[in-house]
């Protein structure tokens, strides 16, 4: 069986490792997820960091860069610099012994102007980690202006009004849903993403922080009954384009440009990133071609939201490495990347008016006016569940397996024994040990 | 090819000088008689376009030379393509038409039946990578034109002269023919609009220059004659157009040309860097373009187990080139599996 691996490394400057003058110029590496795009506007907003500082700065990408990363640390090929998808990977990396602390005034550059439940996702003990780079807003429905404007359909502000226009759609043969959860090594994050929304909404915001403490687990009331309401939803014959067994043949970007090319349903559970996935550019307007509304409260309040994001972490301790992590970490970065759109800061220092394009000013604004924010639940558990059993275990059950035995394997293949973190502060770095072998 | 022996028509012993007013007739005769809609022997071209544009894409499909090579043996084309030419020397108005419809209807049956070819093995197209001929039917470049231009010229100098097999310049006509006629229907069928973009020049650089060559070649052999010639004035105007068209052609195959060398050399360095990044892999295909500020490579590798990341591929090209490089990497185990049972 073939296997395919994409990855793309982009060198910034006119010299890759020298200067014209045959001075060797210091080359930082930064290694993260494959997004075209995101290659390209990472680069662009280096290019006047690199002419100021003289560093090349080498952006690395790959789409098994979890699986990379972790074979590249266990070899001794650290990248200098990673963009972390999971605060879970991160925790683990320190507890492994690989990722380093951020110290003074590079402590200080990672947590300035950050919410402080997002700086506690980085810190270990009372040391910080990681810096946020950018967030990315989970909880959204992408739909069709137009589309919904010819049906005479206004955007539900309620899980009642909710689940009438889709039930009333369905009755007309017209799915509402384009739902497809197939990735490629990643399968499964789609139907997370809709079960944390469907947990923090239904359950609320005490039983979520709860489950992602293993103080909840899936094979309890609250979790099997959120995944049971987005079983009624994806294995309604009537209810997603494509049939029952559609989510779980459909791929997660094909479904997205199924959406997007119209007609075939009404509406997209899909993050920020939506636009990411599209073939074809659109419009991304309250009157253009796509846009969204957060997935509507059960109770009439302000609609919760799950964020996702992205954090730098150390692997080098280096002066131009660090020159590069606290130039990530300040408010100038987080604009320069900002005018180039598809980024969300997560820095207040980084108001709604530097975002040009208007769905990144209203998401800056979504997340800085939510009475309830919380981070991607499978993002936070350790990697064995949160991109592990999972994202597998939900695969499995929209497969037809049972959601008991599901939940309860689920359970069962959350860590007993956590990593004890032992900071050797002489030498800054962290050992790893787990006590009982 | 059944039409090619005109040169034996002619009788043997020609040197140089022009040709004698019943040689030229005969000549004139046979293509004249061939290279219209309405004569008896349309038929068999009709069938040896269909057919032999089909083997040509079917070859094409499977990466066969053996295939291709038949396809060009049946080709028809070289009739109609040296009365294009004999008609633009004399300015024989009715006669160019007449050839360029037979022409035009013998381009489109092959594209049609590639077409069908296609749409019947349409799974060969699906891979990534495509094999070797066909994606050297995307690249058209000056040297195409070359071979095209001195093919015209063979064609046109058989026709003239005795000594020459005809047959063999023939299948000179039908190499630059028949395979990009027959990629552009394949492309067609697959849905491959930039590819037919390029495979389309790639023919009418080749029509081009082999009728340029053509009547370059009849023109010098002495084919023109100011007896039967029509109105001076048509002919040179026929030939400016087609000069014209030709120089035209030029300017996007002088680009061509430059990102064929460069993407060649490109591939020599990802060939090389591979066995740099991972030793136990063979590389089946690479296919490499580059513009000078990004780089795509898509390299098919096959190995006894899983080889180096693509990233570490991606980024030894990268810090190589100083320019971005991104790298689709698919790889096919190769297993061994043996066994031996005895009683």
């Amino acid at each position: 069986m073939p296997r395919v691996a994409l990855a793309v490394c982009a060198v910034l400057g006119a010299a890759a490792c020298g200067d014209d003058d045959g001075a060797t110029r210091p080359v930082v590496t930064l290694f993260g997820t494959l997004s075209d795009a995101d290659v390209d506007d990472v680069d662009a907003a280096f290019a006047e960091f690199e002419q100021r500082s003289g560093i090349d700065v080498r952006f690395v990408a790959s789409s098994g860069f979890e699986d990379d990363l972790v074979d590249r640390l266990r070899r001794g090929d650290p990248p200098d610099l990673a963009l972390l998808p999971q605060p879970g990977l991160l925790q683990r990396l320190v507890a492994e012994g690989y990722a380093l602390p951020w110290e003074a005034d590079l402590a200080a550059a990672a947590t300035d102007g950050v919410d402080r439940t997002l700086v506690d996702l980085v810190t270990v003990g009372d040391r910080v980690f990681g810096s946020w780079y950018q967030l990315t807003v989970k909880s959204l429905v992408w739909y069709s202006p137009s589309e919904l404007d010819e049906r005479g359909i206004a955007v539900p502000s309620t899980w009642d009004d909710l689940e009438r226009i889709t039930a009333d759609a369905a009755a007309d043969a017209s799915p509402p849903w384009c739902i497809g959860i197939r990735a490629a090594g990643a399968t499964g994050w789609v139907a997370t993403d809709w079960v944390e929304d469907l947990v923090l909404r239904f359950a609320g915001p005490d039983v979520y922080d709860g489950w992602v403490a293993r103080d909840v687990r899936f094979a309890d009331t609250p979790v099997v009954e959120a995944i049971g309401r987005f079983g009624d939803i994806v294995l309604d014959p009537q209810m997603v384009a494509g049939g029952n067994r559609a989510a779980v043949e459909i791929g997660v970007e094909d479904s997205a440009r199924q959406f997007a090319a119209g007609s075939s349903c009404l509406f997209h559970r899909q993050a920020s990133f939506l636009p990411r996935f599209l073939d074809e550019p659109a419009t991304i307007e309250p009157d253009g071609d796509l846009w969204a509304f957060p997935l509507p409260p059960v109770d009439g309040r302000q609609a919760p939201l799950v964020v996702g994001g992205t954090v730098i972490a150390r692997f080098r301790d280096d002066a131009a490495v660090d020159q590069v992590a606290a130039h990530l970490s300040t408010v100038e970065a987080g604009v320069a990347r900002a005018e180039l759109g598809g980024f969300l800061s997560a820095r207040d220092g980084v108001s709604p008016a530097a975002y040009t394009n208007s769905f990144d000013r209203w998401l800056a604004e979504l997340v800085r006016d939510a009475e309830v924010v919380r981070f991607d639940a499978s993002d936070q558990m350790p990697p064995t569940v949160g991109v592990g059993t999972f994202w597998t275990g939900m695969a499995s059950w929209l497969g037809g397996a049972r959601l008991s035995s599901v939940a309860d394997a689920i359970d069962e293949s959350w860590p007993l024994i956590q990593p004890r973190i032992v900071i050797d502060d002489r030498t800054d770095t962290a050992d790893a040990e787990v006590p009982g072998g | 090819m059944v039409d090619a022996p005109v040169s034996s028509l002619l009788g043997r012993g020609r040197s140089r000088g022009r040709m004698s007013p019943e040689q030229r007739a005969v000549v004139t005769d046979f293509l004249y008689s061939r290279a219209r809609v309405g004569s008896p022997h349309l038929r068999n071209f009709i069938v040896l376009s269909v057919l032999s544009s089909a083997i040509a894409a079917m070859g094409l499909l499977l990466d066969s030379a053996a295939a291709v090579i038949g396809a060009m043996l049946l080709g028809p084309f070289i009739t109609p393509l040296l009365a294009v030419a004999g008609a633009l020397i004399q300015g024989w108005t009715t006669r160019l038409g007449d050839a360029a419809l037979v022409l035009a209807l013998g381009m489109a049956l092959s594209i049609t039946s590639a077409l069908v070819t296609g749409r019947l093995f349409a799974s060969e197209l699906d891979r990534t990578v495509l094999p070797a001929q066909l994606l050297s039917l995307t690249r058209p470049g000056l040297l195409d034109l070359g071979i095209a231009l001195a093919a015209g010229l063979a064609a046109g100098y058989a026709t003239m002269r005795t000594e020459a097999a005809g047959a063999l310049s023939g299948v000179a006509v039908s190499v630059t023919v028949e395979p990009p006629l027959a990629a552009i229907g394949l492309f067609v069928a697959s849905g491959r609009s930039d590819d037919v973009q390029r495979a389309g020049l790639a023919l009418v650089t080749n029509f081009g220059a082999l009728v340029l060559g053509a009547t370059a070649a009849m023109a010098f052999w002495g084919f023109g004659d100011r007896g039967t010639r029509g109105p001076t004035r048509q002919a040179r105007l026929g030939l400016a157009a087609w000069v014209l068209l030709m120089a035209a052609v030029t300017v996007p195959l002088a680009f061509y040309s430059r990102d064929v060398v460069r993407n060649t050399a490109f591939e020599q360095q990802v060939s090389r860097t591979v066995t740099e990044w991972d030793p136990s892999v063979r590389v089946v295909s690479v296919d490499a373009e580059t513009d000078g500020e990004r780089a795509e490579v898509r390299i098919d590798v096959t190995g006894p187990r899983r080889p180096e990341p693509a990233w570490k591929l991606a980024e030894l090209l990268s810090s190589r080139r100083g320019e971005r490089v991104e790298v689709s990497l698919t790889f096919t185990l190769t297993q061994e599996d043996r066994a031996v049972s005895t009683d």
